[in-house]
């Protein structure tokens, strides 16, 4: 076997975090009686809303309970979108949780969800701003829990 | 290394040094003691220092410690409890102060006088015998004649072992020779022929080309001189070359013959006007939004064949949008391919001869290339039957993600069709792979024996990239190699394959380099403790995807970076741990080290500060 040439000193280039545990909060309501809030990182906004930008995006938009699934959009670049056109339900399951909200199995739907574009956006102002932004409007509303969604 | 309880009788007078750590409190017994042959070595190399009052063996057995030692620490009277037997201090011998040697010990090893160093040599079968004797020139010559005529006997079988080894393994090199056709002008005309330095392109193809996927609204096709790169495009969707086999070549040997001087530019929009693009677009102008002589972009003085298409609205974010309008653009590519096939076979120009020989010898390493996979842009397609082209080519989402290995020849020669758009700046276009830096790199580094590239892809759903990636590391594992690099396309969504990936070759204790692109905006948010040994993508003076074509992907001073520090790692040593956020000083003082230390020349690539105009900020 040659001896292979032999460089010293070399210094890794990337800092690598070593993945953190999730953050829970504890459950101290039943299901039954919660009110539930979408929030989700897929790109879904309404149709009369301005687009995420591809390139990176720290906004959000809310998205009133109400909404229709026809109003709604996809604006992400990391998935095909193909199902989603089809039934934005499989990325943002707002008529689901209004039947579910339907039948007891939790107690109501939030007045506004929520969506971002997770996609390569500013990571000091999405935990800075927007995390806690959209948290100040859940808590005002008094919602008790809610569902994330990813693209 | 240790000795046995029947060796410490035997070296009862020579230091005594802990071959490991122990606890406070523990018993030094003959397992706790280092071989004594390597103590001078050790000393030479700097490692060990033998205070004056050292015990010997036959004085540290039996005592306890009286506190935690590390390994190869020198057992003085202060390390241990109570009094010890005195006797004269013990001293390392040099080399030069070893005594003459006799012959003593158990009949089927050979071994010498302990004071002349013992080398204990167990000859099974001869096949697969590397032996490493760490003795000094001067200490062999006192190593008894019988030792000697062992050692050597030992040393044949090795050599022999290696040439039957060599004659086994050796897989007749590959080899793939590219012929370049040079063209001067494109026009367009009657037919689709290659006439002197003129290429001629049929008139009719383009609507032709149109019809052939009904997702495609229109099509155009322009050709862009150097003249022309000031002129407004649509963004770009790959960059490909326009190559061809010869007679029955097939991919990755034999004869491919390709235009110099002539790329093909894939670019398109939707029918309201929305960009092709994924995350970020390059429409514009192309001197302003490529990276010119990136291994994946179109290089200064080429003639761009431009296809331009509109799709249905909506379908630039759904595989099968994409898709369409490399389909249409490869129609009209396949019908140039044909015409290059039948052009005269002495006009070529250069040409260019590729080698892939195995090297057994050598530290054994594969190339994982992960590339995309979750539809849409995300595209990949292997293993066309024409260099870079689609037909033939199955997409790496239909292989279920999985990894599939192509040999070097078989990726450079246009293996794989590039339908990813993950970001402009990072982007890995089909062109990219003609001329892949890792992969030329390790193929041409004679220390090395490069097993493969494997190709993964990287799924949408987690559950999916968990289990693709187990079966990489199945695979990676079976194939017993000494090192692997991963490198990845992109950034985000796929940087958690990135990492899960790191971890299956870390947990197997496989020496592992990864590249990418992180920087500012693709700092990484997942990781684990086995990526540490990572090289940066990053050309871009702010960090970040600035959507120009090609400017973040890998070029030959990051294969250059990437090699020298897989060896580095499979020789055993640390790599410095990384700073705690981006520094673009780090790669330039890995490149100085490289330089100064080796001697080669590595020049680093401009980036986009270097283009003559930059477009505006986007609104």
């Amino acid at each position: 076997m040659t001896e292979m040439t032999l460089v010293k000193g070399l210094q890794s280039e990337i800092n690598v975090p070593l993945s953190p545990e999730p953050v829970w909060t504890p459950v101290e309501k039943e299901l039954q009686d919660m009110k539930i809030a979408l929030v989700t990182a897929a790109g879904v906004h309404r149709k009369q809303d301005k687009k995420f930008n591809l390139a990176g995006d720290h906004t959000f938009r809310g998205i009133p309970d109400d909404t229709p699934a026809s109003e709604l959009m996809v604006t992400h670049g990391g998935y095909d979108n193909a199902d989603a056109n089809k039934d934005i339900n499989c990325m943002f399951p707002l008529d689901r949780l209004h039947e579910l909200a339907g039948e007891g199995f939790v107690k109501e739907s939030a007045a506004t969800h929520f969506g971002f574009m997770g996609g390569g956006g500013d990571q000091i102002k999405l935990k800075e701003e927007t995390g806690p932004e959209i948290v100040d409007i859940l808590k005002n509303e008094g919602v008790d829990a809610v569902v994330l969604t990813a693209g | 290394m240790s000795i046995t309880p029947e060796d410490a009788k035997h070296y009862e007078n020579e230091p005594a040094v802990l071959c490991c750590r122990k606890d406070k409190g523990s018993e030094i017994d003959a397992a706790s003691l280092e071989e004594p042959a390597i103590l001078p070595d050790l000393i030479d190399s700097g490692l060990l220092a033998i205070p004056d009052d050292c015990l010997t063996i036959g004085q540290a057995l039996g005592t306890r410690l009286n506190r935690d030692v590390d390994a190869l620490s020198p057992v003085t009277p202060d390390l241990v409890e109570g009094e010890v037997a005195s006797s004269a201090p013990a001293q390392a011998e040099s080399p030069e102060q070893q005594p003459k040697a006799e012959a003593v010990g158990r009949s089927d090893y050979p071994q010498a006088h302990p004071a002349a160093g013992s080398v204990k040599i167990k000859i099974g079968k001869g096949e697969d015998i590397y032996l490493e004797i760490p003795v000094g020139t001067s200490g062999m010559q006192n190593v008894p004649a019988q030792v000697g005529e062992e050692i050597q006997e030992a040393r044949e079988t090795q050599v022999k072992a290696e040439g039957e080894k060599e004659q086994k393994r050796t897989v007749e090199e590959r080899k793939l020779v590219r012929k370049y056709y040079p063209v001067e002008k494109i026009e367009f005309g009657p037919e689709t022929k290659l006439e002197g330095n003129t290429l001629y392109i049929r008139e009719s193809i383009v609507e032709e080309a149109a019809a052939q996927n009904d997702l495609v609204v229109s099509l155009k096709l322009d050709i862009v001189t150097p003249e022309d790169y000031k002129k407004y495009s649509e963004t770009i969707l790959d960059v490909q070359p326009v190559a061809t086999k010869e007679g029955d070549s097939s991919l990755g040997s034999g004869i491919t013959r390709a235009l110099d001087g002539v790329v093909v530019l894939v670019t398109g929009i939707d029918a309201e006007g929305v960009q092709i693009g994924e995350f970020g677009s390059t429409e514009g102008k192309p001197e302003e939004t490529i990276m010119w002589g990136r291994p994946g972009a179109p290089d200064k003085g080429d003639i761009i064949i431009k296809t331009e298409a509109v799709i249905k609205a909506k379908m630039n974010m759904e595989r099968r949008g994409p898709v369409a309008v490399h389909e249409v653009t490869d129609y009209i590519t396949q019908e140039i391919r044909e015409a290059l096939k039948q052009a005269d076979e002495n006009m070529f120009g250069r040409e260019e001869e590729l080698a892939y020989k195995r090297r057994p010898h050598q530290k054994k390493v594969l190339v994982i290339k992960e590339i995309m996979g979750q539809g849409a842009m995300h595209d990949n397609a292997v293993l066309p039957a024409e260099p870079g082209g689609l037909d033939g080519s199955i997409s790496i989402i239909d292989l279920g993600n999985l990894p599939v290995v192509l040999n070097p020849l078989e990726a450079l020669d246009g293996g794989v069709h590039a339908l990813t758009c993950v970001g402009p700046a990072s982007k890995e276009n089909t062109r990219h792979y003609w001329r892949e830096p890792l992969i030329l790199e390790v193929l041409n580094d004679e220390e090395l024996d490069l097993a493969g590239i494997a190709f993964i892809g990287s799924p949408h759903l987690n559950s999916e990239k968990y289990f693709v990636s187990e079966r990489l590391g199945m695979m990676v594992e079976a194939m017993d190699v000494d090192g692997v690099f991963i490198g990845t396309e992109g950034f985000g969504n796929n940087h958690i394959d990135f990492a899960i990936h790191h971890y299956q070759m870390g947990i197997r204790g496989i020496p592992v380099v990864g590249l990418t692109f992180s920087a500012v905006q693709g700092a990484l948010v997942m990781g684990n403790e086995y990526m540490k040994n990572m090289i940066e993508l990053n050309k871009s003076e702010e960090g970040i995807e600035n959507e120009v074509l090609a400017n973040n992907t890998l070029c030959p001073e990051d294969a250059i970076r990437a090699t020298a520090m897989l060896k580095a790692v499979m020789t055993g040593e640390e790599i410095k741990a990384a700073e705690s956020s981006y520094n673009r000083n780090v790669k330039e003082n890995n490149l100085d080290l490289i330089k100064s230390q080796t001697g080669r020349n590595v020049e680093a690539v401009p980036n986009e500060t270097t283009l003559s105009s930059r477009r505006g900020e986007k609104a």
